[in-house]
């Protein structure tokens, strides 16, 4: 699977990666069942992690990461992009809540703070009960929905 | 037209009589699945551990470049 890597760093020398991970064929035919229409289609997935797990990232990190991962999006015409939220643990100042939650709302925050952009849609899934999700979400274009809902229709599915 | 693609149009036709895809220009909507089947729940933790594996090697790969300290 190819992948484009991107670092931001913060004063304190503390460091955000970031990848973009483009499926391959294989992957996208066999696994994800999309047509072979749609083959030309790039599905891009998001990874974000720190570089020291451990040590916190300032704030303005995350915006700057945002910004690019929009204009990544922005200049890749013919991609669909996707993020799916980890479950590993994750030290917060909120105990309360659980690491997926967390990094959802955050991730969701970070989305809704740059809306101004007209063309993107969103669509999530969140499978399983209360206390036990998975989530997911994909950003796309216009013409990318038939090829998102079929995606969706085959995890229904399963 | 040919075959692939008559094909591919029936299996949409399909999804959208069985209400199973929309066709309508929502801007956001979620798919909720409080019930998710067995095959769908290995998928899922598939996908995650393939993104944990990732996420580990980015870190790995980034601390192996840094120089240390003197």
């Amino acid at each position: 699977m190819l992948s484009i890597e991107h670092k931001f760093s913060d004063k304190e020398g503390n460091h955000l990666l970031v990848a973009l991970s483009f499926c391959d064929d294989d992957y996208k035919q066999g696994v994800l069942r999309i047509p072979e229409e749609y083959n030309d289609v790039e599905v891009v997935d998001i990874s974000i992690t720190k570089a020291y797990v451990e040590k916190p990232v300032h704030h303005s990190v995350f915006f700057r990461m945002s910004s690019w991962l929009l204009r990544e999006f922005d200049q890749r015409e013919n991609a669909v992009f996707t993020f799916i939220c980890s479950t590993d643990d994750l030290d917060t100042n909120h105990p309360h809540i659980l690491p997926q939650d967390f990094r959802w709302e955050l991730f969701d925050k970070l989305y809704r703070r740059r809306s101004d952009i007209p063309h993107v849609r969103v669509k999530d899934i969140v499978v399983g009960p209360e206390g036990y999700q998975a989530m997911g979400r994909a950003f796309f274009r216009d013409r990318h929905a038939p090829l998102i809902n079929i995606i969706a229709a085959g995890l229904c599915e399963k | 037209m040919n075959e692939p693609k008559i094909a591919f149009m029936e299996e949409l036709l399909y999804l959208c009589k069985n209400h199973l895809i929309t066709t309508d220009m929502e801007t956001t909507d979620t798919i909720r699945i409080p019930n998710p089947s067995k095959e769908l729940v290995a998928f899922i933790e598939k996908a995650q551990q393939m993104k944990k594996e990732r996420l580990k090697m980015m870190r790995e790969r980034f601390i192996s470049t840094q120089s240390p300290k003197a």
